[in-house]
Parts: structure tokens; sequence; C-alpha cells
């Protein structure tokens, strides 16, 4: 781990509830220190964090990161980058979650985030995130990124259907 | 208002007005057409030389350069097929002003030229407004040319080295303009909310720098052909293409969607300094998609955090690190931002700062970081494309 993170992870500061600003709202659930370990370590402009050095500051990675997902709001990156690592470090526990990021309107930019990784992940799952995708409410937005694709038959899938 | 890119005088009368390197032939060149030599008058703002030179048995580099009389900073950036730094500096009087190894490898920062990390350098001096100004004459910049081998760095002998030399007069250190070039990369500048987005932040980035008379003169270029995945800086060409848009006297910025194929970086300077002419690492690339979050869409504080981010980035490329790293045991080289030792203290002391590496956030909102210390301002109104 990088004295950077061990740093933080020792010294991480009690930050302030989300629930704090969400008045009127449904509190969310508190983060928990390592939930907040995390988040932190994701806030730092440059450089970033590496997501295998994250995960291993907790023992459910998944589960933390994505409560970074979801609850996080600012600095916008955070929730990105732990969407980022549950991406390339965590595609398969992670399937549901980031299937449900290409379903949602309001998660346009996870969306996007899923588009520009797919030829990072196995050619499989690539495929079924890209047919996902563009049978999704991004599917306009997602088109041309999965028609960049390095992967042919990632690629094909953007293409539009034949008569 | 500073006058940019002056008309060097058509007849300079001193062979030395422009680089005076180890080979001799290659400044004739600058002399043609003119017979009666002397000196070249410097106005108010920039002016841009080039040459080349060949490091030699030492892999020394030896670049001469005749630095006007009313100059205020000098900025060389040099490339060449080889690792470069800079060694050291004399003055007219032949006193060394500046020497690598004072600020190599230690717990304070002044420039990245010291290490040879990069086929291309950019060294601007002064630095600091505590460092010596510029007194007119000849002064000697050696740089060091380097192959990486076996955890050392060995001399390259016989690698040519494309020298820029570029002087600023400005008259006035306590205020400046920054030209900027922002570029899109391919796809980024069709889409109309990424593009408002941006030139929202860049009105949060003019609000953090106009109380320290710092200005903006920022123009737009829809598509530079670079891909929306850009690389990181100083790899695949994506700077030295997109800086090669515009002039020799801006700071090229890349608006683009991922960076090295992810969101690791969000944001990444090319150098500390930077350069202002064409090279591959020649700018500062941003990731808008790091900047909107999960939902795609730029809310206020997405947009405050966008421009105090553009500040903080460009800040780099000016010349500025890191109050403190987060590590809390290295800093900058200034005097009057706090050496903390500890997070709550850094963050106590340092939080607001612009150019401390991360924002304090509480998972909704974030504080301003907006505030720059004297020093701070010192450092950036003395880099050369500040005018």
């Amino acid at each position: 781990m990088s004295p950077a993170l061990l740093l933080l992870a020792q010294l991480a500061l009690p930050v302030a509830s989300a629930s704090e600003a969400a008045a009127g709202e449904a509190a969310p659930p508190a983060p928990t220190e390592t939930q907040q370990i995390l988040y932190r370590a994701l806030t730092v402009r440059d450089p970033a964090p590496d997501c295998t050095e994250l995960s291993l500051l907790s023992q459910d990675p998944v589960g933390d990161l994505a409560y970074i997902v979801a609850h996080a709001d600012q600095p916008p990156w955070a929730a990105m980058r732990a969407a980022g690592c549950l991406l390339s470090d965590h595609h398969e526990a992670a399937r549901p979650l980031i299937e449900g990021w290409l379903q949602s309107p309001e998660q346009k930019g996870l969306a996007i985030l899923v588009a520009t990784q797919l030829d990072s992940l196995p050619e499989p799952v690539a495929l079924n995130l890209a047919r996902q995708g563009l049978a999704g409410p991004h599917a306009a937005s997602l088109r041309s990124r999965i028609a960049r694709s390095e992967r042919a038959a990632v690629r094909q899938l953007a293409q539009p259907a034949r008569d | 208002m500073p006058v940019r890119d002056p008309s060097p005088s058509p007849c300079p009368r001193r062979p030395s007005r422009a680089l005076l390197a180890a080979a001799l032939p290659a400044v004739l060149p600058l002399l043609g057409g003119c017979g009666v030599l002397g000196e070249l008058i410097l106005e108010d703002g920039l002016t841009t030389e080039t040459l080349t030179a060949n490091s030699d048995a030492s892999g020394v580099v030896t670049v001469q350069l005749d630095v006007a009389d009313n100059a205020d900073s000098f900025l060389l950036t040099a490339e060449g097929a080889a690792l470069l730094a800079v060694e050291s500096v004399q003055d007219p009087d032949g006193e060394e002003v500046f020497y690598w190894e004072d600020w190599y490898g230690i717990s304070e920062s002044l420039t990245y030229a010291v290490y040879p990390e990069a086929n291309d350098m950019a060294f601007n001096w002064p630095v600091r407004q505590d460092d010596a100004g510029l007194s007119g004459g000849v002064w000697t910049v050696y740089l060091g040319a380097y192959e990486a081998s076996g955890g050392y760095y060995a001399p390259v002998s016989g690698i040519t080295t494309d020298l820029t030399l570029q002087q600023k007069v400005d008259g006035d250190l306590g205020r400046g303009i920054l030209a900027v070039q922002i570029v899109y990369a391919e796809g980024v500048g069709e889409d109309p909310e990424v593009v408002a987005a941006t030139e929202a932040a860049v009105e949060r980035w003019e609000e953090v720098w106009a109380p320290y008379e710092v200005f903006l003169e920022v123009s737009y270029v829809e598509d530079g052909g670079v891909s929306a995945d850009m690389a990181f800086p100083g790899e695949d060409g994506v700077l030295d293409e997109a800086s090669a848009l515009s002039g020799d006297d801006d700071v090229t910025v890349v608006i683009g969607e991922t960076i090295d194929g992810g969101l690791d970086y969000y944001g990444v300077a090319g150098s500390v300094p930077g350069a202002l002419v064409r090279t591959e690492r020649s700018g500062v690339v941003v990731s808008w998609l790091a900047n909107a979050g999960g939902d795609g869409e730029f809310s206020d504080g997405d947009i405050r955090l966008y421009g105090e981010t553009l500040a903080h980035e460009v800040g780099h490329y000016v010349g500025l690190f890191h109050p403190v790293e987060t590590t809390w045991d290295m800093w900058d080289a200034l005097g009057d931002t706090e050496d903390c030792t500890t997070q709550s203290a850094c963050e106590r002391d340092l939080g607001e700062n612009n150019m401390f590496p991360y924002p304090i956030c509480s998972w909704t909102s974030c504080t301003a970081q907006d505030l720059l210390s004297d020093d701070q301002i010192g450092v950036t109104q003395r880099y050369t494309g500040l005018l």
C-alpha cells in the first residue's frame, strides 16, 4: 500500500454524514469508517489511488465502493473512480449494479463510463454490457462510444440493423 | 494591456540576442540578411527563438542565452532523443544561481526540470519572487542528456537538442494575462452540455485567479482531432497534436472523456512548469466525465469544482506545486505556505488553497478552494507565458 494511502487510512478524519444535506429525504445509512477512508482517498485530485490498494482497505470492497457510487455526490470524481474500480476489479460481483447503471435514466455518467471501459473487460462481459446499454435509456449516448471499441464483435453491436 | 508577440527587430545587431549554443554555425542563420550587429530591444510581450545544439562527450548541452536588459523571465524548452534535465544556471557574472542537486529528491519541490524523466523539458527562471531577478547579458544554462540504465542515468553524447528560448518583458509583475486554448477532443465539443459546463467552469477559474490580478484570455477549438480517450501527457502524442493547434504563447488545455483509458486521472498537467511551444507534454488534459459525476450532468457544485480544478492543473503548469503532498512530508519551496506535517493541520491551514491536493468535501458538498498565497502568485507572475 502506498504511504499516502496508509496515512489516509490512519489519519482519516470524520466527515459529515451524507444525511446532513438530504433534508426532507429519507436519510441514507451513515458511512462506515471504512467507507469514509475510501471516500477520502478517492477525492484526491492527483495522483489517483490504486483500485487494488483501495480494495485492500475494505472487508467488503464491492459494498463499500457501491456505497460511495450511490452517496458521494461531491466531488464528482469520487463516485466515478469508485465505479471505475468496481468495473476493473469487481465486475463479476458487481454485475447487477453495473447493469443497473445502464438501465437508470439518472446515471448517464456511469453508463458512459461503462461504455468507455468495454475494451478492458472480458469479451463476454463487454458484449453483455454493450447490449444492455444499447437497449437502455442512454443508447443514443452510448452508441458512438461502443462503435469505437477495439473489438469487432462489440463494435458490430452499434451498427444500424439491416433490413 | 500588455502586447503579445511583438515583432522582433528585423535586424538584430548582436548575434547573441538569440540562443548561442555551443555550435556556432547554428547561430549564424539567425543573422541572415543583417549587416549591422547590435542590441535588439524587447518591448512588452514575448519573444520566441529557436536553435539546435548537441550534447558533448559528458552529455552536457551548453546553452547561452542573451537575456534582454528589461526581460522579467525566460522559459527554456528543450527536446531531443534523450532524457533531458537542467543541471545548472549561471548569471552573466558567472555566478551559479541554480544547481540541480539543491532541488533533486529533497522534501521541497521547485521545478520538475531537474528530473530527467522525458525527452522534453521546460525550465522557467526565475521561479520565485525570492529568486534574484534577471539581469541583462549572457546567461548560461547547462542541460544534461541522459538515458536510463540499470537504475541510473547515464550521460549521452551527441544528442541533438531542439531548444526554444522565450523571454517576456512584462513591466508589471503584479498583474498578467495567461492565454489559454481549450481544445475539445473528438466528439466532446459536439456535446452542448459539456461545452456550456466548460465555459461556466472557465468563469469560475477566472473568479479564482482574478483577485490576484491574474487574468485569462481563452479561445476554444471545437474539435481538436485528438481521441476522447486521452493518453497520459508524454504518451501517444495527444498534447503534441493539440498544442500544434495554437501559437507559441498560450497554454493548451484538452477536454476529453477519459485519461489513460479510465478515470484514475481527472486532470493532469504535462509538467511543472510546462512549455508554451509544441512538445509531447505541452498542456493539460482534463476529463469532462470525471467532472460530471455519475449522473453525467453538471450541477452547480460540479461546475465550481471543475473550474477550481482547471485553475489547479494550470496552476501546476505555470509552476506551482502542491503546498504539501498527501504524505505530509513533502512541500513546495515557498515560504508562506505552511509546512504542515499532519492531515488535520494541513487541512486546517491549507484546505482552502487552490493547490491543495484534494478538495475538502463532506459527501454532498466541498469547501471552496480559491485562495493562493503571495508566494504562489509570485511564481505564477514569473511564468514566462503570463504577460
